[in-house]
């Protein structure tokens, strides 16, 4: 086996890793951004490219996951930005396909939460992060997670509400 | 149920399918221009090419920069060497009624003396002072020194009056060639003459009695 294959299988190898370890939290972290499972799964690969593209080196785990959402939140927000035009983002909200009523209901609040709330929400009640924690993947201070937190959790129960 | 809680059930129900990991994993191998030890042997062997192309960039414009301080610092000894050996031209005096090619040629014939030459001849002529003859066409003036080809002597004002014996006499005793001296009074009986002259410089009055025939000279400083 040449050098060329050994690589590509080492590297497939290590995307797998990544995607199993990662890959469902970084995916949420993007459906909650971009609001489509196709665009954020290029999302996803997005940040894998650029993980295996750019080759950083990190002390640990901890740090890895850090980089891997601060890209994929940074490609998605990017992408929204790019897209903002785009009616079918909204339209083919991911959350509306599949979901009951109850589903739609809180999937089309969220959407009505600013990115900013929505986020921190998603990490912390879906992929239940402490505050610390989000803290330290978003690069922001506690105290401003916390408020998010808070701001974001009355929003989309006030949300909630209308579309429950 | 309240809102967190139905986020997180919604939420945690949208996961990466199977087909969807294949197609990222798919579109990463694609998308990604080479493999991560392909890469590293390839981005090791740049770095080595690039070392080497800076090294000798780095080389040249060293060896381009010592040449150009090697011709400076050559000019600068052909500079000091003109100006230690060679020759500082001649002086040459009242040359403005002179042609300049005709001061040069001059100036060159007899840039290797270290002596001062004075323009005595004609003003228009075309046959000035030439460094082959240069006295040829000097102009006889009885009270100007013919030999303009001579060491530098002392000025002396309103020498038109002396005889051309009286000044070179005055010369020879007035050897300070830096000071110039002014004729205060001059007498000529016919068989001797008398020259009472002020020092510009210092001030200082001097007569001097010349006898052409018996060849008796006298020269005193005289008191104020």
């Amino acid at each position: 086996m040449d050098r060329n294959a050994c690589g590509r299988q080492a590297m497939e190898e290590h995307i797998r890793s990544i995607l199993s370890e990662y890959g469902d939290l970084l995916y949420r972290v993007s459906l909650s951004i971009v609001g489509n499972a196709s665009d954020a799964e290029d999302m996803v690969q997005d940040a894998l490219v650029a993980y295996t593209g750019e080759a950083p080196y990190f002390p640990d785990a901890a740090h890895e996951k850090q980089w891997l959402v601060k890209v994929v939140r940074n490609n998605s927000l990017m992408f929204l930005r790019k897209n903002r035009n785009r009616e079918r983002i909204l339209e083919n909200y991911v959350y509306t396909s599949r979901s009951s009523t109850a589903d739609y209901g809180i999937m089309e609040a969220l959407k009505q939460v600013p990115e900013k709330y929505r986020t921190v929400l998603v990490l912390h009640y879906v992929e239940e992060y402490r505050v610390e924690e989000i803290a330290a993947l978003l690069g922001k201070s506690v105290s401003a997670i916390k408020m998010r937190l808070k701001r974001g959790r009355s929003l989309l129960a006030d949300k909630y509400e209308e579309y429950a | 149920m309240n809102a967190e809680e139905q986020l997180k059930k919604s939420m945690s129900g949208h996961k990466l399918s199977d087909d969807a990991r294949e197609r990222i994993v798919a579109g990463v191998l694609e998308k990604a221009p080479i493999a991560p030890a392909a890469r590293s042997g390839r981005a090791q062997a740049g770095t080595a090419w690039r070392i080497a192309f800076t090294s000798v960039l780095a080389l040249f414009m060293g060896a381009v920069l010592w040449g150009m301080m090697g011709m400076l610092s050559r000019e600068d000894e052909s500079a000091e060497f003109k100006e230690s050996y060679i020759v500082t031209p001649v002086t040459f005096e009242d040359t403005i009624h002179m042609s300049e090619s005709k001061v040069d040629h001059v100036a060159d014939s007899h840039k290797a003396d270290d002596v001062n030459l004075s323009a005595v001849g004609s003003k228009d002529s075309d046959s000035e002072l030439t460094s082959d003859k240069p006295y040829e066409n000097v102009k006889k003036d009885p009270v100007v020194p013919a030999a303009t080809y001579a060491p530098a002597r002392p000025e002396i004002m309103e020498a038109e009056q002396l005889s051309k014996a009286m000044y070179d006499e005055l010369c020879d005793v007035c050897e300070d060639a830096s000071h110039t001296y002014r004729v205060i009074s001059y007498v000529n009986d016919g068989a001797a003459e008398t020259v009472v002259m002020e020092d510009c410089t210092t001030g200082d009055y001097f007569l001097f009695y010349y006898a052409s025939e018996s060849g008796i000279r006298i020269f005193e400083k005289l008191t104020k």
